[in-house]
């Protein structure tokens, strides 16, 4: 054995993987070689050191559990989280978000609260819904879309979904239906908020066969959501957002817009929903409306998500149809609203592209 | 897997949060230092860490309760960071054929003569000296040797764990170990080899 095939075999020696003759034929070579016995040695004292490394204690930040919580939390309040993470850090938790629904049918308009307005934008092929500047905006929160996508590329599959034994998600531990979940803070029955739930009560019983309970579930791969999330600062923040809902409006997209807090700055975020044919132009033109501090495109395989959303919102579903308690029926009625929302809004956006626009003053 | 986690993931099942939370704290140390080592930074450790978490609510209908709470979450965390990566690296981390040679190390690329003796770590280096050492030349290293280091040496992954949380066959697994240590070793030569002439 030469010097050579001697340094091939010091990895699977560290492993512990060589064979009888090839640990033989090593230490022989190694007797009489001191510069292979050196190089032995030392990555022998290397690996040692990695393994120490290994053993320190390494503390998590301690705010971390807290904003993985909030951040699920928020989701369960049916709050838009479908932020980049980094960027979720810095918008406050107390913001209050108003969920407009554009598109879609004309039945999911009508659950809008009196402040919000709902315009036929001239050039636009899409009506494009804004929140009414005034004191209402603040108080008035509607199950929004639970928009579950953090916008981070998963194009390869979960490490999970390797111990699937069946593709759909319910073939494998069947998700139990939900708990009683503690009770959203809001869903007090005197909070504005109810009146919205209580229409939705009214609502849903009168539509038709419900698509989403019969739908199958999607084999992966079947949606692709491109996003691009654009962060903008401009001096005038409320001439910059109608710059930008018009620009949208041009290129026949959906806008929503939500008012946010970020500290002591005021933030206005846009979701604007548009052909993807007039993505990147679109993207670029908003870019330019002021000055342009972040960039991200990507793409998301949200079908495990979507797939996720339907089951629950079918374990929602039947166990409405087994509750006869009043105030649980609101606070399932309300749950399954969000989840349909969200499927939805999917729904309407295959073969788009979804830019949020982040305006900063 | 432990009974308290194995009753928390039930629950968490079910949608309880506090139930997941409290797994979250049990398991976040571990989750962050997988995320320090593969970072090398805190800010980036604690974005991906956050959002393993999160993945790993959205995904625990899928967890099978007979493995182990804390690896299945490791793989979660892997694949977040190589996501990641991949958005970085535009089409994708870039796979060499021979990685001896690649400039990606910071080293210059040329490969040093297996003689070489003038700077032997080993000669009167303390323990700590040479884990300072290490550790520098582990942030030094492509993303791709650093991975395998840490999920091998520093977590003590098996071959088939490590080829399962990358995504790559166990060949591949044992020669990108190899190289990885090699190109350890060479950079651990060249940092003691600067530290002297400092």
């Amino acid at each position: 054995m030469d010097c050579r095939a001697a340094n091939n075999l010091i990895s699977a020696y560290l492993d512990g993987a060589l064979s009888i003759d090839e640990q033989t034929a090593l230490d022989e070579h190694l007797l009489s070689c001191p510069h292979c016995t050196r190089e032995m040695e030392l990555s022998k004292k290397i690996s040692c050191a990695l393994r120490d490394i290994g053993q320190e204690e390494i503390a998590a930040p301690p705010e971390l559990a807290g904003l993985v919580m909030a951040g699920l939390r928020e989701e369960r309040r049916n709050k838009p989280v479908w932020l980049p993470v980094a960027w979720q850090k810095t918008v406050a938790a107390a913001a209050a978000a108003a969920l407009i629904i554009v598109g879609g049918s004309t039945a999911a308009l009508n659950l809008l609260p009196k402040a919000a307005i709902v315009e036929n934008v001239p050039g636009s092929s899409e009506p494009v819904a804004t929140m009414a500047e005034g004191p209402d905006n603040s108080t008035t929160e509607l199950p929004a879309s639970s928009g579950t996508e953090m916008g981070n590329t998963e194009t390869a599959p979960e490490p999970a979904s390797n111990e699937q034994e069946s593709g759909p998600v319910t073939g494998e531990t069947g998700i139990a239906p939900p708990a009683a979940s503690t009770p959203a803070p809001d869903n007090k029955p005197e909070a504005p908020a109810n009146s919205g739930n209580q229409q939705l009560a009214a609502n849903l019983p009168a539509r038709e066969a419900d698509p989403y309970i019969s739908r199958e579930l999607l084999h992966y791969g079947a949606k692709v959501v491109s996003s691009t999330f654009l962060k903008v600062t401009a001096a005038d923040l409320t001439g910059t957002k109608a710059a930008a809902v018009d620009l949208a409006a041009g290129a026949g997209a959906a806008t929503q817009v939500f008012p946010e807090q970020n500290g002591d700055k005021n933030v206005v975020l846009l979701r604007i929903t548009v052909d993807s044919r007039q993505a990147s132009g679109l993207a670029s033109e908003l870019a330019g409306l002021g000055t342009l501090v972040d960039r991200r495109d990507e793409s998301s395989d949200i079908t495990a998500n979507y797939n996720e959303t339907l089951v629950h919102y079918r374990d929602l579903k039947a166990q409405l149809s087994a509750s006869s308690n009043q105030g649980e029926r609101l606070q399932l009625e309300s749950q399954a609203a969000s989840y349909r929302q969200q499927l939805e809004t999917w729904d309407a956006e295959s073969g788009k592209q979804v830019i949020t626009l982040w305006l900063e003053s | 897997m432990k009974e308290e986690s194995w009753i928390l993931v039930n629950r968490a099942k079910k949608n309880d949060l506090d139930a997941f939370e409290e797994l979250v704290r049990l398991h976040q140390n571990k989750v962050y230092a997988l995320c320090r080592q593969l970072c090398g930074n805190s800010d980036d450790a604690q974005d991906i860490a956050q959002e393993a978490f999160i993945r790993a609510y959205k995904a625990i209908g899928r967890f099978r309760n007979e493995a182990d709470f804390g690896t299945w979450l490791h793989r979660i965390t892997v694949n977040v960071w190589l996501n990641v990566c991949r958005r970085k690296n535009g089409q994708g981390v870039i796979i060499s054929l021979d990685e001896t040679y690649q400039d990606t190390e910071g080293s210059g690329g040329a490969r040093r003569e297996v003689a070489d003796q003038s700077a032997d770590p080993q000669e009167a280096l303390e323990t700590n000296e040479l884990r300072g050492l290490v550790r520098t030349a582990l942030s030094d290293l492509s993303e791709e040797h650093r991975a395998v280091l840490v999920l091998r040496e520093i977590e003590g992954y098996s071959y088939e764990e490590v080829a399962r949380m990358l995504g790559c066959s166990l060949g591949t697994v044992k020669s990108r170990l190899s190289r990885a240590r090699e190109a350890m070793k060479r950079k651990v030569n060249e940092l003691a080899r600067d530290s002297k002439e400092a």
